[in-house]
């Protein structure tokens, strides 16, 4: 015998005893109310190990009966409640709602409350992403980037209390424009914001993008395929990380997204010939939908029409005196939250009450879908792929 | 997205469309079709060549009077071409405390990501979604309501 058949005999000798060693499965429950999950969500996992081989989860402890409620709303009040579909992109039910109820009463907005709509929902994206960068930093503990992103975001949520009043539920849209007009001061303000974010970016880039630990913890898992953003119906940055382009701000442009010049980011790579996006792509294509916004946020506020703010049918003064009512009809609005695509579809029988309010969240698909991605990965890595996704509980459970 | 529209007669089985409706002031055209042939539709609609709508989008539920409607927002990831198809089911009973269920077909072994949608309507409107195997889909992740809930809270109910 060779000294080299010896010592492969040997090894293999010393390998047989942890192939052969058999681990019973294990069942682990996480939630509802778990720091590791986009709560309040109830994951159960089936282990091998460290292996995840099974995975269920249960949602609906936040139904709040969204939709029910909104049907026994007035008109005016249903702007209101449709921020509650998920507070922090609060913003966007109320445009979504807006949009349909705008369409089935052939509303014309005015271009000027048409700008105003797409800055705010600009810094809302923008705002929104930057919550997300925080949840993410925690999740990989990089305490240092959620104080300097939380630093950063009080200046637009800063903005939104000067135009709107409030910093989260703004209740500022209506129907036919917005509620005021902008503020003394603010256009400049939104430039200046963006000439900051700009620079605060590449800071975000060296403080997590480019580092090595955020790397080695964020890349090569929860693989999203192309193929399962399509047959699950993903859309949002969660699906551009995996290659699949589509943005309704493109697709089917509303406000006055048509007229702007902006980029749709990707992510980065293929794996074995297949085109998709893992956790850190999930992440870059977000910090890079920032610069976008920011971008898009300067087109507007430099070129942001004159004119009225409102359509003159329907404005707030009028409001107490002369409750507005949406005509018989039928109406599908999209628009593109920081999640994805948000679908209202919205039924009124010309009452003062909605017949039919419903919302097609992003976040539905998302959870579908993660029941997948856990397959075959580590326990470990649960609560990174969870934050990678973002999932609105609030959205999906409605 | 015409002319896609206009091939619907060749690809689909003789007196599939009841009728062609205009759906709001932006989406085009909305197919009627029998609630009982849909799932034979909508079969055709995702893998013939002509037509591979692929995506379920969206899928919505309203009860109009005595009738329950659903609405199928369709969309293609080839060709980005979107498509309504609707059906509706009758109600013999709108009274809370004679609600009966309401069968529909499930689409969901031709789009997976219809099973939300249908485990919600499910719940909140009182369908029960008839898979091919002559099976109910149960239950799952989206469900909402509580296991000893009564009624179906979407409905709308007179009182008796």
């Amino acid at each position: 015998m060779t000294r080299a058949t010896q010592e492969s005999r040997e090894h293999e000798s010393a390998q047989e005893p942890i192939e052969r060693l058999q681990t019973d499965l294990t069942s682990w429950e996480m939630g509802p109310y778990d720091s590791r999950l986009p709560s309040p969500l109830k994951v159960v996992v089936q282990l091998d190990g460290e292996r995840i081989i099974h995975s269920k989860i249960e949602a609906g402890y936040y139904h709040r009966g969204f939709e029910k409620i909104l049907e026994s709303l007035e008109w005016n009040a249903t702007i209101a409640y449709a921020d509650r579909l998920d507070t922090e992109t609060g913003i966007f039910g109320e445009l979504a709602l807006c949009m349909a109820a705008e369409e089935i009463a052939e509303l014309a907005v005015p271009p000027r409350a048409r700008d105003i709509r797409l800055i705010l929902c600009e810094l809302g994206r923008i705002a929104f992403h930057m919550g997300y960068m925080v949840r993410f930093a925690r999740t990989v503990s990089s305490e240092t980037m959620i104080h300097y992103v939380l630093r950063d975001r009080e200046k637009i949520l800063d903005l939104f209390e000067l135009i709107t009043g409030a910093r989260f539920t703004h209740n500022f849209l209506r129907f036919g424009g917005v509620r005021a007009d902008v503020t003394e001061g603010f256009i400049e303000r939104v430039i200046e914001v963006c000439e900051l974010l700009k620079f605060r970016i590449k800071e975000y880039n060296d403080l997590l993008t480019f580092n090595h630990a955020f790397i080695q913890r964020t890349q090569g898992i929860g693989w999203l395929s192309a193929s399962q953003v399509r047959a699950f119906g993903v859309t949002g940055p969660n699906a551009r990380a995996s290659g699949v382009l589509f943005d309704v701000r493109r697709a089917h442009p509303y406000l006055n997204y048509e007229r702007q010049d902006f980029k749709i980011p990707k992510g980065r790579h293929k794996s074995q010939d297949e085109l998709g996006g893992d956790a850190y792509d999930r992440f870059v294509v977000r910090l890079r939908e920032i610069s976008e916004s920011i971008e898009i946020l300067k087109q507007a506020a430099e070129t942001i029409s004159e004119g009225e703010f409102k359509s003159g049918k329907n404005c707030s003064e009028e409001i107490a005196s002369a409750p507005f009512i949406v005509p018989l009809g039928e109406a599908y609005s999209r628009v593109e939250t920081p999640r994805g695509m948000l679908g209202c579809y919205l039924v009124s029988d010309g009452s003062q009450y909605p017949a039919r309010v419903q919302f097609r969240p992003p976040s539905l698909a998302h959870l579908q879908v993660v029941e997948n991605l856990l397959i075959g990965e580590s326990i470990e890595d649960l609560p990174v792929i969870f934050s990678s996704l973002d999932i609105g509980i609030a959205e999906v459970d409605r | 997205m015409n002319e896609r529209i206009q091939q619907l007669d060749s690809v689909l089985p003789a007196g599939a469309i009841l009728q062609r409706q205009r759906f709001g002031k932006k989406h085009g055209v909305a197919l009627w079709v029998e609630a009982n042939r849909l799932f034979e539709i909508a079969s055709v609609l995702f893998s013939a060549p002509e037509m591979e709508f692929d995506w379920l989008e969206n899928l919505s539920l309203v009860q109009m009077d005595d009738a329950l409607l659903a609405t199928y927002f369709l969309r293609s990831t080839h060709h980005h071409d979107t498509l309504l198809i609707r059906c509706s089911r009758g109600l013999a009973n709108t009274t809370a405390e004679k609600a009966e269920k309401v069968q529909f077909p499930s689409v969901s072994e031709i789009w997976i990501s219809a099973i939300p949608f249908e485990q919600e309507i499910s719940e909140l409107f009182g369908i029960e979604y008839l898979l091919k195997n002559g099976t109910y889909l149960t239950k799952g992740t989206f469900s909402k309501l509580p296991p000893n809930s009564k009624n179906y809270p979407m409905r709308k109910v007179r009182s008796l």
